[in-house]
């Protein structure tokens, strides 16, 4: 398995960055990402990884593009609007890159199709906007043992979270009957930091799926790093000193001299009707 | 002392859920951060907070927007 000329031309300035830059490149490209939803966040999302080299991406939204969408939702132009959002963002995406899988649908998925999509898919990135569909991910996430990538936005406020089978879910966090009066229809949304919230989810994940299994086993848990002895190398992720925030919750926040994602671990709820070891047992 | 969002509090609770019961946060949508753990709502009745040390509580709006 190697890269072709074509793609050593295309990512050869990811090809620079570090003695394991090509085994990088390759495991990204043998990755599958589904991707759910497909405005704010989800947009640049898609865009970055398939920039970035993504094997295949699952792109699934159910609504088509709208005026008021257009300025922070950079795959879709004025003459889209009307058009279905996934397959607008698939064919701009494969201008954009012709080399990944891109494998749209285009509607509001049920548990179990939203199952076979999620199977196939190395890592699940929640984009969506609404507390039922985040919910239902969360859900899915945990019985399929999938990783889970999500942000979530709405007027100045933005946040992220990072989950796996080993941590808190979502709904240890949020309770199923919570009337979320705070979206982006209501409250408006600042469009630069729905970008930026997208962006550090997408380089989040791409940290995640270039690492080999050894590096990210052997990765110092994140918040740790500065207890590592001075001038030893933490193996994951590239060129920085901290492991992937699985189990950690994020919120943006400008204090002092800081600028960017505060992130807190998140107890699991025991008694979680998702994951609560009452439930299931311990996963 | 307690300190939330940065500021000193002259609030007393002995738990989480008493703290949350005095601010009057609303029953849903809120998170709790205490000394840098998210604990969820269903834990702050059985979290204790101490006279004895400092806390550093930080309260947010949780948002699921897209």
């Amino acid at each position: 398995m190697n890269l072709s000329d074509n793609e050593f031309i295309r990512y050869s300035r990811s090809l620079m960055l570090g003695d394991d830059a090509l085994e990088r490149q390759l495991r990204l490209r043998q990755a599958r990402v589904l991707v759910l939803g497909l405005g704010g966040l989800g947009c640049p999302v898609a865009s970055t990884l398939i920039s970035a080299g993504v094997g295949a991406l699952t792109l699934i939204d159910g609504d088509v593009v709208e005026l008021s969408n257009l300025p922070r939702q950079q795959l879709y132009q004025t003459n889209d609007v009307g058009k279905p959002k996934a397959k607008v963002a698939a064919a701009r995406l494969r201008q954009h890159n012709p080399h990944p899988q891109l494998q749209v649908l285009q509607c509001r998925l049920n548990d179990e199709a939203l199952r076979e999509a999620a199977e196939v898919c190395d890592v699940l990135v929640d984009c969506s906007d609404n507390l039922p569909t985040r919910l239902q991910l969360n859900r899915l996430a945990r019985e399929t043992g999938k990783p889970l990538f999500a942000g979530a936005v709405s007027g100045a406020s933005a946040q992220l979270y990072l989950l796996n089978r080993h941590s808190a879910c979502y709904q240890c966090l949020v309770d199923p009957d919570w009337q979320m009066l705070q979206n982006c229809r209501s409250m408006g949304v600042d469009p630069a930091l729905v970008t930026l919230t997208a962006q550090q989810l997408a380089w989040l994940l791409l940290q995640y799926l270039q690492a080999s299994a050894d590096q990210i086993a052997q990765a110092v848990p994140f918040g740790q790093a500065n207890q590592m002895p001075f001038g030893q190398a933490n193996p994951v992720p590239f060129g920085h000193d901290s492991s992937i925030p699985f189990g950690h919750y994020g919120r943006f926040a400008a204090t002092d001299y800081h600028i960017g994602f505060h992130w807190y671990p998140l107890q699991q709820n025991p008694d979680c009707a998702c994951c609560g070891t009452a439930q299931h047992g311990a996963f | 002392m307690l300190y939330i969002n940065q500021q000193k509090s002259a609030l007393q609770a002995t738990t989480l859920a008493e703290l949350a019961e005095q601010l009057a946060l609303p029953a849903q949508g809120v998170a709790l951060v205490l000394d840098r753990q998210l604990l969820p709502r269903a834990l702050w009745a059985q979290t204790p907070l101490s006279t004895e040390q400092d806390h550093h509580i930080e309260i947010f709006q949780l948002v699921a927007g897209g």
